[in-house]
C-alpha cells in the first residue's frame, strides 16, 4: 500500500508539473511570434496556432496526450512524437555511455582507494576541481579538442557520483563487521567485496538512480554546446521558441524521468527513508 | 586545509572591496584605442574587446557575482529550510514537499531566467536584472538543499535524544524550535556553502548560453563567455584568470563546507 | 518528411562532395513557403527561376528564359524559355509550369510571403500562347518587374513528384532533421560550361546543421568543411592567416537603431515627444561614432551606415547620400535647437525630464551586445543615461510587434534583394512592418506621406531614370529625417577551403553558392575527413 501510495506520486508530479508549465509558457512574453516573417507584410504572429486561453491549450494538449500524442511542433511542424523519436536516439545513445563512463570511473576510483587511499583522496580532488568549473565551460573545453558528446557528460556526472560513491565507502570501511573480515585474516579484495561492495550494493543502486536527474540536467548544456541533435538541444530550441507543444512534451518526459528516479533512489537509500 | 580555504576567501574578499580604491578605471570606461590588449603597466590584465580595463571588470565581476551569489543562495537556503522541515513531518506534508521536489527539479530553469528577464520593465536598471537572474537560479536551487534538510530532519525526528526531549514533555513546535531546527543550522551553513558556488557556476553556464548578467555589467560568468572561441584561451592567457579564481573559490567554499558538515549528502 | 529522394545509394556517390552547414533546420522544404534563409538555401539550390542576378556584376542574366522583353510601356513582360528544358525525373519543363507556378504564388487563401510584391503588382493575367512563351500581364506599369522572378522557383504542374521535381542544380536526396541535408547533382540542368559540359561540377553537396560557430569553425580548420559563409570578423581576423578568408565588401544588410513613434505606445509622453523630434534624432545619430563601430565591433570589415539603399547596391544608392559622421556640433546644436540643456551632467529637456531611455537588442549577438555598449558610452558623453536591454528574440519581437512597449531598438536588417521593391513593406507608412510606427491609416507626418509616394512612383515608374529619380529622394528623405539610424553595413565576410575552386564571393546572398553550378573540388575529400 505504502508502495503504490508511492508511485501515485509520478502521475501527480507530472498533472502539476503540466499544470504550471503551461501557466508559465501561456504568459511568457513572445509566445507566437514567429522571427521569419518580421519585415512581412503580415504581422509576426499571423501563422501560427490560436488558443484562445492557457486552459484551452491545457484541455487539447490533455486530449492529444490521451491519443498518444504531443501534437504538432510550431517551429518545425511535425508531430511531436515524431520529434522525440527522431531525437531520443542521439540522447540515449550519449546518456548511456557518458553514464557508464562515469560510474565505471567511479567505481574504478572507489576500488583504488582501499588499496591506495592516496588514489582516493587524488580522485577527490579532481572532482572537487571538475565541479568548481561550470559544466558548460569544461564541456565546451572537451569537444573543442575533439571529446565526444557522452566524454562530457561523464565528466560533468562523475565529480557528483565519486563524491558520494568514495563517501559511502569511507563510512562502511570503519565498520565493525569490516574490521572482524580483516581480523580474521581477509585478504584486500575478499574485505572489499564482501565487506563493502556487496553491502553497499542496495545503496549504489540508489545513487545510481539519484544521479539520472543530474544527468538529464546535464543534457541540455551538453547537448545545445555540442550541437547534438538530441532531446536537450530540442528542449533548448523548444524554449527559444517559445514552442508550446513541444517544450511540454519534453518537460512531461523529463519529469517522468526524473520523478521515477527520485522514487527509486528513496526506496533503495536507507537516508531517504 | 580549512584554513587555508578561509585564507583565501578572505584574501580575494579583501582584494575584491579594496581593489577598486586602487584602479583609476570604472568596469565600463571604453579605451576604443586600445582593445585587446596585452597586460601592461596602464591595464594590469589587458583589455577586452571594447578597450574596458579587465582588472576593474575582474575586481567590480568578483562583487556582483559573489555578492548576489551569496543572497540569492541565502534565500534558497531559507526556502529551504521552510520546505525542508515541513516535509519532515509525516503523512501528507512529507509526500506533498516530495512532489514539489520533483516538480522543481524538473522544470527547464532556464525556462524561467528567459521569461522573467523578458517580463522585467525596460528600465529596470542593470543591477536588478542581474539580481533578479540570481534570485531566479536561487528560486530553482532551493530544492536539492530542501531534500537534504528534510532527510535530516527526519531523521532527527526519530532520533533518541528526540524521543528524550518528547519524554521530558517537549513537544509540538516547541520541540523543532529548541531541538531539531538549531540542530539543522549546521547543514543550512553547509547547504549555504555549497548552493553559493552552483550558482555562480549557473550563471557562467547562463552566460555562455546567451543568458548571462547584461551588459556592460561584469560578472566571473560573463568573462568565461569569450572563452567559448578555441583561440581566446592560448592567445591571451590571462583571460583565463577569472576562470582559476572562480575555481578557486568554488573549492574553498566546498571545503570550508565539507569543514561545516563531514556528511557528504547524498542529495546536496 | 525524414528522406526525401534517394536516386542513388550513397555508397556510389563520389568523393567530390562539398560540405558545409547552416546554423539550424530549414524551416520549410517548400519552395513557395520560404521565409528563412536556410530553406532558401535548400530552395536555391534544388530550383531554378526565369531570370537571375549576377551576384559580381548586379546585373540580371538569363536563366530558365533565355531572355525577356518588356512591351505596353512596362505593363506585359514576355519571357522566352530555353528549348529542352527538363526536371530532374525527366518531366519536361514549359510554360504551364510558369503559369502555374504564378497562379499559385498569388493564391490568396495561402498568401505566400514571397508573393508580396507579386501581388503589388497586379497581375491582371498569365498567358502562355506557346510552350516556351509566358506573357505577364499587369494592371499598371511594373518597374523593374522581371526582378520579382529572380526569387520565385518554377515547379512542374505535371511531375508525379510535384514540388519535389527539381529544375536546380541539384536534388535534395536526404534529409536528417537536425543532423544534415544531403543534395546530388541534377543529371538533367540545363547549363553547361563554356567547353560544353554539363554543369554542375559537383556530384554532392553535404550540409550540416551545426549551431555552435566555434565547433563550425574548428571543424573548417581540420578540413572537415569547404566553407564557412557566415564569418564573424574575429573569426575572420584569426583565418586570414591561413589565406582562406576572403572579403567580398559591404553587404546590403544593416545595424540600424529607430525609436517608438507609435502613438499609441505605453511609453511616458515626453519620451515620445523626445523621438518625434527630429532634431533629437539627428542629434543622437551625429553623437554616434560610426567609425569606432566599424573598427572595434567589426575589425574594420564593414561600412559606416548610409541609409536604406546600401552603397553596396550600385544602380540604386543615391551619391549625394553619405554616413552621418561624428559631429558633437551638429549634435549641440540640434539638442539646442530642440529645447535640450544640460544641467549637472545630465541632459534635460524643456520640461525638465531627465533624457533617459531603454535601447532593446536580441540578446546571444556579440556584435550587437558590443554596438550596445558603445553607443551607451557616446550617448553618456552628451547626458544620456541609456538602458541597454537584452531579450531573446521572440520576446523582443513582442514589444516590437504587439506591445510597442519600448523605447528604441538595436537590431540588423538582412538586405536579400537588391531591388529596392523589396524594401516597400517597410517603408510604406501602411505596412505592419513600418518600423517606427506601423499600420498608420494616414501618413502621420509629410515627410513619410512624402515617402509613400515616392515608392510608389519608383514602382510603376515608366524609365530607370525616373525609378532613380525618386530613390535617390526617399534616401535623401530618409537621410535628413532620420527615422532609422544606420549605424553599418558589415562586409560580407566568408572563409573558403583551397580545395574549392570557381568561387566568387559575393556580398549579396547566397554569398558563396550563387554559381554552386561552376564550384570543384581540386582534390577529393580525405578518408579522415569524412
Amino acid at each position: 500500500m505504502h508502495l503504490a501510495l508511492r508511485f501515485l506520486r509520478l502521475p501527480i508530479t507530472l498533472a502539476i508539473t503540466f499544470l504550471v508549465l503551461t501557466a508559465l509558457l501561456w504568459n511568457a512574453p513572445g509566445r507566437d511570434m514567429d522571427e521569419a516573417r518580421w519585415g512581412q507584410t503580415q504581422t509576426a504572429a499571423s501563422a501560427l496556432p490560436k488558443w484562445s486561453s492557457g486552459l484551452d491549450f491545457a484541455a487539447w494538449y490533455a486530449g492529444e496526450l490521451l491519443h498518444g500524442r504531443g501534437g504538432t511542433s510550431i517551429q518545425f511542424n511535425v508531430p511531436v512524437m515524431e520529434l522525440i523519436a527522431e531525437r531520443a536516439p542521439v540522447t540515449a545513445g550519449h546518456a548511456w555511455r557518458g553514464f557508464l563512463a562515469a560510474w565505471l570511473a567511479t567505481l574504478l576510483a572507489g576500488s583504488l582507494s582501499y588499496f591506495w587511499p592516496a588514489a582516493g583522496r587524488a580522485a577527490l580532488g579532481a572532482g572537487s576541481l571538475l565541479r568548481s568549473l561550470p559544466a558548460a565551460f569544461v564541456v565546451l573545453a572537451l569537444v573543442l579538442a575533439g571529446a565526444p558528446a557522452w566524454i562530457g557528460l561523464a565528466v560533468v556526472l562523475w565529480p557528483k557520483a565519486s563524491s558520494y560513491w568514495l563517501t559511502l565507502l569511507s563510512q562502511s570501511g570503519g565498520r565493525n563487521h569490516v574490521l572482524a573480515l580483516i581480523a580474521q585474516g581477509a585478504g584486500p579484495w575478499r574485505t572489499q567485496w564482501h565487506g563493502i561492495w556487496r553491502p553497499c550494493a542496495r545503496q549504489l543502486a540508489g545513487l545510481l538512480a539519484v544521479t539520472v536527474p543530474l544527468l538529464l540536467g546535464a543534457l541540455i548544456p551538453v547537448e545545445v554546446l555540442c550541437d547534438e541533435p538530441g532531446l536537450g538541444q530540442l528542449a533548448w530550441k523548444a524554449v527559444a521558441g517559445r514552442d508550446l507543444p513541444l517544450l511540454t512534451t519534453i518537460t512531461l518526459l523529463f519529469t517522468a524521468v526524473t520523478s521515477t528516479a527520485s522514487l527509486l533512489a528513496e526506496s533503495l537509500l536507507p537516508e531517504a527513508q | 586545509m580549512n584554513r587555508a580555504a578561509a585564507g583565501l576567501l578572505i584574501a580575494l574578499g579583501l582584494l575584491l572591496i579594496l581593489g577598486p580604491l586602487v584602479t583609476p578605471y570604472t568596469y565600463a570606461a571604453q579605451d576604443r584605442d586600445h582593445i585587446l590588449a596585452s597586460p601592461d603597466a596602464d591595464h594590469w590584465l589587458g583589455t577586452d574587446a571594447l578597450g574596458r580595463d579587465n582588472f576593474a571588470r575582474f575586481l567590480y565581476g568578483g562583487r556582483l557575482s559573489l555578492t548576489m551569489a551569496a543572497a540569492a543562495s541565502l534565500a534558497a537556503c531559507a526556502v529551504a529550510a521552510a520546505v525542508g522541515t515541513a516535509g519532515a513531518l509525516p503523512g501528507a506534508s512529507h509526500a506533498a514537499t516530495a512532489v514539489l521536489f520533483d516538480v522543481m527539479l524538473s522544470m527547464p530553469w532556464f525556462l524561467l531566467v528567459f521569461i522573467v528577464r523578458a517580463l522585467l520593465p525596460l528600465d529596470a536598471p542593470p543591477l536588478t536584472t542581474a539580481a533578479i537572474t540570481f534570485a531566479v537560479l536561487g528560486f530553482t536551487g532551493w530544492a536539492h538543499g530542501g531534500r537534504v534538510l528534510r532527510d535530516a530532519a527526519a531523521g532527527m525526528a526519530g532520533s533518541p535524544w528526540v524521543r528524550q526531549a518528547r519524554a521530558t514533555g517537549s513537544g509540538g513546535a516547541a520541540l523543532w524550535r529548541r531541538h531539531i531546527i538549531p540542530n539543522l543550522l549546521p547543514l543550512l551553513l553547509t547547504q549555504f556553502l555549497l548552493l553559493l558556488p552552483m550558482l555562480m557556476l549557473t550563471e557562467a553556464t547562463l552566460g555562455m548560453l546567451g543568458l548571462g548578467i547584461p551588459e556592460p555589467l561584469p560578472s566571473w560568468g560573463g568573462s568565461l563567455a569569450e572563452l567559448v572561441r578555441p583561440d581566446t584561451a592560448t592567445q591571451r592567457p590571462w583571460t583565463l584568470i577569472p576562470a582559476l579564481l572562480l575555481a578557486l573559490t568554488s573549492i574553498s567554499l566546498r571545503q570550508l563546507a565539507g569543514g561545516t558538515d563531514k556528511r557528504e549528502a547524498v542529495f546536496g | 518528411m525524414k528522406h526525401l529522394l534517394l536516386l542513388l545509394p550513397a555508397a556510389l556517390l563520389s568523393a567530390a562532395e562539398l560540405r558545409l552547414s547552416m546554423r539550424s533546420d530549414p524551416r520549410t522544404l517548400e519552395p513557395l513557403a520560404v521565409t528563412d534563409q536556410n530553406s532558401d538555401t535548400v530552395r536555391y539550390l534544388t530550383t531554378a527561376r526565369l531570370v537571375r542576378r549576377h551576384r559580381i556584376t548586379q546585373k540580371l542574366e538569363p536563366e530558365l528564359a533565355e531572355k525577356w522583353e518588356v512591351r505596353d510601356q512596362g505593363r506585359t513582360l514576355v519571357f522566352r524559355l530555353r528549348a529542352g528544358l527538363r526536371y530532374a525525373d525527366g518531366t519536361p519543363a514549359d510554360s504551364q509550369d510558369v503559369k502555374t507556378t504564378i497562379n499559385r504564388l498569388l493564391d490568396t487563401v495561402k498568401a505566400y510571403p514571397m508573393a508580396e510584391g507579386l501581388r503589388a503588382a497586379g497581375i491582371a493575367a498569365v498567358e502562355t500562347p506557346s510552350p516556351l512563351e509566358v506573357r505577364i500581364r499587369t494592371n499598371e506599369p511594373v518597374a523593374g518587374l522581371e526582378s520579382f522572378f529572380e526569387e520565385v522557383p518554377i515547379l512542374s504542374s505535371r511531375s508525379p513528384l510535384k514540388d519535389n521535381a527539381a529544375l536546380g542544380p541539384f536534388i535534395l536526396a536526404e534529409y536528417k532533421r537536425g543532423s544534415f541535408l544531403r543534395f546530388q547533382r541534377n543529371p538533367n540542368y540545363f547549363r553547361k560550361d563554356s567547353t560544353g559540359r554539363p554543369l554542375p561540377r559537383l556530384d554532392a553537396i553535404r550540409v550540416d546543421i551545426q549551431a555552435n560557430p566555434e565547433l563550425e569553425r574548428t571543424r573548417f580548420e581540420k578540413g572537415e568543411l569547404h566553407i564557412l559563409s557566415a564569418l564573424d570578423p574575429e573569426s575572420f581576423t584569426a583565418l586570414q592567416k591561413s589565406g582562406q578568408a576572403q572579403d567580398a565588401g559591404p553587404t546590403l544588410d544593416g545595424e540600424i537603431l529607430w525609436f517608438n513613434q507609435f502613438p499609441g505606445a505605453p511609453i511616458p509622453e515626453h519620451r515620445k515627444r523626445w523621438f518625434r523630434s527630429r532634431e533629437f534624432r539627428r542629434a543622437i545619430s551625429a553623437a554616434l561614432h560610426r567609425d569606432d563601430l566599424v573598427r572595434v565591433v567589426y575589425s574594420g570589415r564593414a561600412v559606416p551606415g548610409v541609409g536604406p539603399i546600401a552603397p553596396s547596391a550600385r544602380e540604386w544608392s543615391s551619391p549625394k547620400v553619405r554616413a552621418q559622421p561624428f559631429d558633437p556640433k551638429e549634435t549641440a546644436a540640434n539638442l539646442a535647437k530642440a529645447g535640450f540643456i544640460q544641467r549637472g551632467g545630465q541632459l534635460h529637456d524643456a520640461e525638465g525630464n531627465a533624457v533617459t531611455f531603454s535601447l532593446l537588442t536580441n540578446s546571444n549577438n556579440r556584435q550587437r551586445m558590443r554596438m550596445a555598449a558603445m553607443i551607451q558610452q557616446d550617448l553618456e558623453k552628451i547626458g544620456i543615461r541609456l538602458q541597454v536591454v537584452a531579450l531573446d528574440m521572440p520576446a523582443l519581437l513582442e514589444r516590437m510587434t504587439r506591445s510597442s512597449n519600448y523605447d528604441a531598438i538595436l537590431l540588423g536588417m538582412v538586405g536579400i534583394d537588391l531591388d529596392p521593391n523589396d524594401q516597400m513593406n517597410i517603408w510604406l507608412s501602411s505596412s505592419g512592418s513600418h518600423a517606427w510606427n506601423p499600420s498608420q491609416k494616414q501618413p502621420a507626418t509629410p515627410w513619410e506621406a512624402e515617402i509613400d509616394q515616392l515608392l510608389k512612383a519608383q514602382f510603376h515608374a515608366t524609365s530607370p531614370a525616373k525609378r532613380k529619380q525618386a530613390l535617390h529622394r526617399f534616401q535623401e528623405i530618409v537621410a535628413a529625417e532620420v527615422p532609422v539610424l544606420y549605424l553599418v553595413h558589415p562586409n560580407a565576410l566568408a572563409a573558403v577551403s583551397r580545395q574549392l575552386t570557381g568561387v566568387r564571393l559575393s556580398s549579396l546572398l547566397p554569398r558563396v553558392l550563387w554559381n554552386v553550378e561552376e564550384l570543384d573540388l581540386a582534390a577529393p575529400l580525405t578518408a579522415a575527413s569524412q
